[in-house]
């Protein structure tokens, strides 16, 4: 089940000097629950693909399923769809246009046709899972500070209560901890949920933090697929397409080509402190 | 005398609350002393809310203390007729590539502030081409800037900056919308103004990585300088700086674990190169003793 | 993606038209709206027809830009021709139907009005295909310049011009993030009556100005800091030079509007 791409072809501007080809013959499924990375270089493709998940774009060619059933089949609500997967995308707070962060919140859940007080406890239920306290919520969304608009806005996607949630680079711009909390209480929000996450970003070490699964694409095309350790692994190939590995995989890679460590491929600070030492005292 | 001198600056600014009655008073900035010298690469660090943008809006006279002095080479920033004199000494890049960049064209973009300052147009003409080489766009010149990356933007934004030819200039978050190759072009293109022009740089981030490349960092933390020193010296204290909201780079953390675990890890790590030097040293040296 | 969009419609190449200073171009844009304005007899028709099908030759952009040009005023040009062919009265009868009557001269008006209006188009986008949009607006603070002195501020005039036409694709494309998040938010943009369309598009416009408020200060601090202090002293990066062809390019205008002028006196 979950979403389903089957050779998804997009191409912008077809027919023009400016035509590009942004997505090739994309094929793969993302299964419920599963928390994806999706790395790539700037203009590899992320954005269009994570347009077509929630149906702000279109195919092509090609077909996407929700659960087994197109999402472009006449009977299919394109709109209920946008509601099952939720969309932030980066610097979500420059969407905020309420008098207050709660009624800002409301706006999702409105617009699927709730009753008002229903809307209003989803939303509270929203903005207390992303952590803004509840001092703010009677406030115009313009006078809170950087972090906490990202933090409101997050909570109107989160109160439509979406099965898939797509985040593009939600930690952009933050300092390291609101950096670390934004994407704590994400993750801690996917557990209490049961939510399939799909997160965007240039930060290798988020990825390879909070993902079960990494996509990596490159120029339109899925360039590798796995867990992180396999992706991670592979970090010259990564390098060939302007991509980095996790800081923490960089340095153990070079301590094995020194002949320190022999294990697979380190994703984790832990395990890395733990190898080192291991070898070191092993001589 | 230094290039710049910050004394014991303090900014407060006044709010009203949302029903534009009560005055909230907000002290930014409390009591900040810097010096800069000519040649010198400095790193403000700190969290969001920290001060630290604040403080740099001071050193070209956006803002005015509210206490305390901030001297540009020799000239007082809280004077109105020094104005113009501090902006020529003192470029500063700011956070969005977008909305810094004034052209549609981007050699015209880079003249911008020659235009301003009146300088003839043949000079001018010199000065665009030379400034748009040293930042690695000069291919670019002709060309629309709405086609460009965040990282190239900022370059484009940093030889308008260098075509002034100040003597200091301040990169105001400029790295914060960037991807991590747009950081590093960035990065790469004032250390090298640093090294090469021997211009003095003032680099505003939470970034530790970048902050590493600096001779000398200083640590904002609510309005005022909590730590000051090398990366070395900073970074050793790097509890410390799990308060001010901040994080140490991976190796210097990679290498406080392995301290931890009795290995015997030089303080004062880094970087990566530092790191792996570090460890196979100590292979080399203990064997299979420790 | 609309980062690729352009402003106005400059066709880059490399004629004779495009390479003229864009103050001969502006200036013969003016004379040639007067031209189409006095045109009354055949030979002057003849005249202006000839000018513009040269014009189109020579500045080597394929036909279809100015076809596309035409589009948005189609409209409006059946319309004109549509009015005056139904509204104006004369002497000679042509067609009559109940009480709609045709005259002769209604013909004759709503091909000329269309005339008109077909070649004030097509004059424009001459301007507009074979100049950038900041040539244009450089050639106006430069041809503009002398109102200076009777304290028409050219300057700031031409300076909004230049910062809207950097702007404009910048916000257009954030327009479009705008309404793609608020559409995944199941903002309805496309049904109801027009009070409820435009009550929809406050989650768009709220946003938009916002940023835009935030842009404009952000935009004053790096004019302020690269030393923005009006026109007063200011040099320019491209100091528009007249060539040989300049001049050339003048006379023909001048002459130009004499020939029509001529020939509304004296055929």
């Amino acid at each position: 089940m979950g979403l389903e791409f089957r050779n998804v072809n997009h191409t912008y501007n077809p027919g023009t000097t400016v035509e590009r080809h942004a997505l090739k013959d994309i094929s793969f499924t993302l299964e419920d629950g599963e928390y994806l990375g999706l790395i790539g270089h700037t203009g590899s493709g992320k954005s269009t693909l994570i347009q077509h998940m929630n149906g702000l774009l279109k195919a092509d060619s090609g077909d996407i399923l929700y659960d087994g059933q197109s999402i472009y089949d006449k009977s299919y609500s394109m709109n209920q769809h946008h509601f099952k997967v939720g969309m932030v995308f980066q610097y979500p707070e420059h969407q905020l246009f309420e008098t207050t962060v709660l009624k800002d919140v409301c706006f999702g859940p409105g617009n699927m046709g709730l009753s008002e007080d229903e809307a209003v406890s989803r939303a509270k239920e929203a903005l207390k899972l992303v952590e803004l306290p509840e001092i703010y919520w009677d406030k115009s969304p313009f006078i809170l500070s950087g972090g906490q608009k990202r933090r409101a806005a997050i909570a109107g996607v989160i109160a439509m209560d979406p099965k898939i949630l797509i985040m593009d680079e939600p930690a952009a711009g933050l300092d390291p901890e609101g950096r670390d909390s934004i994407l704590e209480s994400i993750s801690m929000i996917r557990k209490e949920r049961g939510i399939t996450v799909v997160l965007v970003s240039h930060n290798m070490d988020d990825v390879a933090k909070y993902a079960t699964r990494v996509l990596v694409l490159n120029k339109g095309s899925i360039y590798m697929d796995g867990t992180p350790k396999e992706v991670f692994s592979r970090t010259k190939e990564l390098y060939d397409v302007g991509l980095s590995a996790p800081g923490i995989t960089v340095i153990t890679e070079r301590l094995k080509s020194l002949g320190i460590g022999e294990e697979d491929c380190m994703i984790s600070m832990d395990d890395a402190a733990d190898m080192i030492a291991k070898s070191l005292r092993k001589g | 005398m230094s290039l710049v001198e910050v004394k014991d600056l303090f900014y407060e600014y006044r709010e009203r609350d949302e029903n534009g009655e009560v005055d909230i008073v907000t002290t930014a900035l409390e009591g900040v002393s810097v010096n800069v010298e000519k040649g010198d690469f400095i790193a403000i660090i700190g969290s969001n809310g920290s001060g630290k943008s604040t403080f740099a809006k001071h050193l070209n006279a956006i803002l005015k203390p509210t206490g305390g002095t901030v001297i540009v080479r020799s000239l007082d920033t809280s004077l109105e007729e020094n104005t113009l004199e501090i902006r020529k000494t003192a470029g500063m890049v700011f956070q969005n590539p977008d909305n810094q960049i004034i052209g549609s064209i981007i050699e015209e973009d880079v003249a911008f502030g020659l235009e301003n300052l009146g300088v003839p147009t043949d000079e001018m003409k010199k000065r665009v081409k030379e400034s748009l080489k040293t930042v690695g766009m000069w291919e670019y010149a002709s060309g629309s800037p709405n086609r460009l990356s965040g990282g190239q933007k900022q370059r484009v934004a940093i030889a308008g900056i260098v075509a002034m030819k100040p003597e200091v200039m301040i990169l105001d978050e400029s790295t914060a919308m960037l991807d991590p190759r747009g950081r590093k072009e960035v990065l790469d293109a004032v250390e090298e103004l640093n090294k090469e022009e021997g211009m003095t740089v003032i680099l505003i981030t939470h970034y530790m990585d970048e902050a590493a490349r600096a001779h000398k960092i200083f640590v904002l933390h609510e309005g005022q300088v909590k730590m000051s020193g090398t990366p070395e010296e900073v970074f050793k204290r790097h509890k410390e700086l799990k308060e001010y909201k901040l994080k140490v780079p991976v190796a210097a953390e990679l290498a406080v674990r392995l301290r931890e675990k009795g290995i015997p890890v030089r303080e004062g790590i880094t970087n990566d190169d530092e790191l792996v030097q570090e460890i196979s040293r100590i292979r080399s040296e203990h064997g299979t003793g420790i | 993606m609309r980062r690729n969009i352009t402003i106005g419609q400059y066709y880059p190449e490399n004629s004779i038209l495009h390479r003229l200073d864009p103050r001969v171009k502006l200036l013969g844009l003016i004379v040639f709206l007067v031209c189409v304005f006095l045109m009354d007899s055949y030979w002057s028709y003849g005249a202006v027809t000839a000018a513009v099908v040269i014009l189109v030759i020579i500045s080597r952009v394929p036909l279809r830009y100015f076809v596309r040009s035409l589009k948005p005023v189609f409209f409006i040009i059946i319309l004109t021709f549509i009015l005056n062919i139904f509204f104006t009265s004369g002497e000679e009868i042509l067609v009559k139907w109940g009480i709609i009557s045709i005259y002769k001269e209604g013909v004759i008006m709503a091909l000329k009005m269309s005339i008109r209006l077909i070649y004030l188009v097509l004059s424009s986008a001459l301007l507009t295909l074979t100049t950038t949009p900041n040539d244009i607006t450089d050639g106006m603070e430069k041809a503009l310049r002398p109102l200076n002195k009777i304290h028409v501020p050219i300057h700031e005039m031409t300076m909004m011009m230049t910062i809207a036409l950097r702007f404009i694709p910048i916000i257009s494309e954030e327009t479009d993030k705008i309404r793609k998040a608020q559409i995944s938010r199941g903002a309805d943009l496309e049904t109801g009556n027009i009070i409820k369309r435009a009550k929809n598009m406050v989650p768009i416009l709220v946003p938009l100005l916002v940023s835009s408020f935030r842009r404009a200060g952000d935009l004053a601090l790096a004019m302020d800091a690269r030393c923005y202090h009006g026109g007063e002293g200011r040099t320019k990066y491209k100091e528009l030079r007249y060539g040989k062809k300049d001049g050339i390019a003048y006379l023909m205008i001048l002459a130009f509007l004499a020939g029509i002028i001529l020939m509304r006196n004296f055929l």
